[in-house]
């Protein structure tokens, strides 16, 4: 049985990573029509290109810099402060979403009041935060604070639309306080929980980045914003590209999977 | 205890409690269910048919009263009491085959023993070559397949049936109706049914058990003596229809329209009454 699931995994896997012909066609062209037209602009002159390099000079740079320990370690520190914040997030707002699901007199206690720290803008807590743990626990704690609340509420509203009956179904056929964790609310989470990770990723990259930039904490944020202020505007460009390709491998990767996984029965 | 009853129902209270004040909505409620016995349980809709279901589930609490299942009072669900969901309940995140396998997963059975009891059982409703799909993929009648191969797979005494075959179309109603009763007679199981439509508990039922409504009471036990099987037109089927159609009848008069409006015109005569007695 265990076989047979690593046996549909991995076929999930590679017809993830497979592009047939059709599906390249796909995402190719219209990216290399926008790489053609960007490059055009520049060459023709509409935009100088020290304020906005072309694409091949772009890429040159990236392919450059991905040989340069110091842009690694850049890219990995950002990386790290997103995953650490994102799993402190998942690690601290599950239990709390799964309770405020399960249980009214919990959830219109707590929530109320995670609702008024999520409606602060996050940057907002930055200075007191820096002031209290130090610019490089910052970066973590920004990304876990903002991760919070889109895995809060996804995973509460997730627990919230289990039917009653499947309770009961356990209760007949599968009785035990830790049966219901493992056979009813964690599957049936799963799919907002994908949606709740998808969403935290993004805010989590935004807040994480400005963090680098704003207090200089190391990481992919302050290497873009040195290089755009010492005139190295190709750097800054590869700087972001590399993001970007980060984000497309992760979406791909991991969020692909687990929504194959869950779809199967969705 | 009487020695062919295999369910009891003592005297049995539900109360619910809102705001301070108590709802009774089942009420002193008594009757028996004997060993291999087929019950149906009819009433009009919101009597607390279901209610009364989960509390001989041991999902719910009488708060006054006992159900009894062989002398031993019901605090919880039963290994031997197994259940029909009206919205079939299916895991979607398991298969077919592990859905039916989960009554099975408590007990103390080898893998291959448990594989082998689930494939039987769906092989008997008719799901063979179905047991890695996912319930989405099924018709709601094959879904009621697996429900029904889930309750039988851990080899109940007791199959409780909560409007099992309301939420079907006529034509898979009927031929799922006539697959329980094959089962029932085969496998000397004892089965309670609670449903609103009576043509089916007169297909089905030895003994009916209708209940009044607000708050719910037996209100008769009519036991069904027709020959099986049972066909609705057969006189006799009408008969018995008919007359547990017209005591339910009774039952709904007290909340309908009509008698309402009657009940009114009734107080206005009687105020319009005194009003002239008061002014001569």
């Amino acid at each position: 049985m265990v076989k047979v699931k690593k046996e549909e995994d991995k076929a999930i896997l590679s017809e993830f990573l497979s592009f047939d012909g059709k599906d390249l066609f796909i995402w190719i062209l219209p990216l290399s029509f926008l790489f053609s037209i960007w490059e055009a602009v520049v060459t023709i002159g509409i935009m100088p290109s020290d304020l906005c390099p072309p694409p091949s000079k772009v890429f040159e740079t990236l392919l450059f810099r991905l040989g340069s320990p110091e842009f690694i370690a850049a890219i990995l520190r950002s990386f790290l402060n997103i995953s650490f914040g994102i799993l402190l997030a998942l690690v601290a707002a599950t239990p709390l979403a799964i309770l405020a699901g399960l249980r009214i007199g919990f959830d219109s206690s707590v929530t109320p009041l995670l609702m008024l720290v999520g409606g602060l803008p996050d940057l907002a807590i930055l200075p007191l935060a820096i002031l209290w743990f130090g610019p490089e626990t910052s970066a973590i704690l920004m990304a876990t604070l903002c991760a919070f609340f889109p895995i809060f509420f996804t995973v509460r509203t997730g627990v919230r639309e289990i039917a009653p009956d499947f309770f009961q179904v356990l209760m007949i056929f599968h009785p035990g306080k830790f049966n219901e964790l493992r056979e009813v609310i964690l599957p049936a989470i799963t799919p907002h929980l994908i949606t709740g990770l998808r969403l935290s990723l993004d805010f989590v990259w935004e807040v994480v980045l400005a963090v680098e930039i704003v207090v200089r904490v190391a990481g992919i944020g302050s290497f873009i914003n040195i290089s755009a202020e010492a005139g190295a505007i190709h750097d800054a460009f590869a700087g972001i590209m590399a993001i970007g390709f980060l984000s497309i491998a992760l979406d791909r990767l991991l969020f692909g999977f687990l929504e194959n996984r869950v779809r199967k029965w969705q | 205890m009487d020695s062919l009853s295999q369910i009891e129902v003592e005297d049995v209270t539900k109360v619910y409690r809102f705001k301070g004040t108590e709802f009774p909505i089942i009420k002193n409620v008594s009757f028996k269910v004997k060993k291999r016995d087929f019950t149906c349980i009819v009433g009009p809709s919101g009597c607390g048919k279901s209610t009364l279901l989960k509390m001989m589930a041991g999902l719910e609490k009488p708060t006054y009263g006992a159900i009894r299942f062989e002398g031993e009072r019901i605090k919880g669900p039963h290994p031997k009491i197994s259940m029909v969901f009206q919205s079939f309940a299916l895991f979607p995140w398991r298969t077919v085959l592990q859905n039916v396998e989960l009554g099975l997963e408590g007990k103390h059975l080898s893998k291959t023993d448990r594989l082998r009891i689930a494939r039987e059982l769906l092989e008997m409703v008719g799901l063979k070559g179905y047991e890695d799909s996912y319930p989405k993929a099924l018709s709601g009648g094959m879904k009621q397949r697996v429900g029904i191969a889930r309750a039988l797979a851990v080899d109940p005494e007791v199959v409780l049936m909560d409007e099992a075959f309301s939420a079907l179309d006529e034509y898979t109603s009927a031929a799922l109706r006539e697959d329980i009763l094959d089962i029932w007679r085969d496998t000397g199981k004892t089965f309670i049914l609670v449903t609103h439509n009576l043509r089916e508990a007169v297909e089905m039922a030895e003994d009916v058990i209708v209940l009044s409504s607000k708050p719910t009471t037996v209100r008769r036990i009519v036991k069904i003596a027709l020959k099986r099987p049972r066909h609705s037109d057969d006189p006799d089927f009408v008969r018995i229809h008919k007359d547990l159609y017209r005591l339910l009848r009774e039952e709904l008069e007290t909340t309908m329209v009509r008698y309402r409006l009657r009940r009114i015109k009734e107080l206005r005569e009687v105020e319009d009454i005194e009003k002239m007695e008061d002014e001569n």
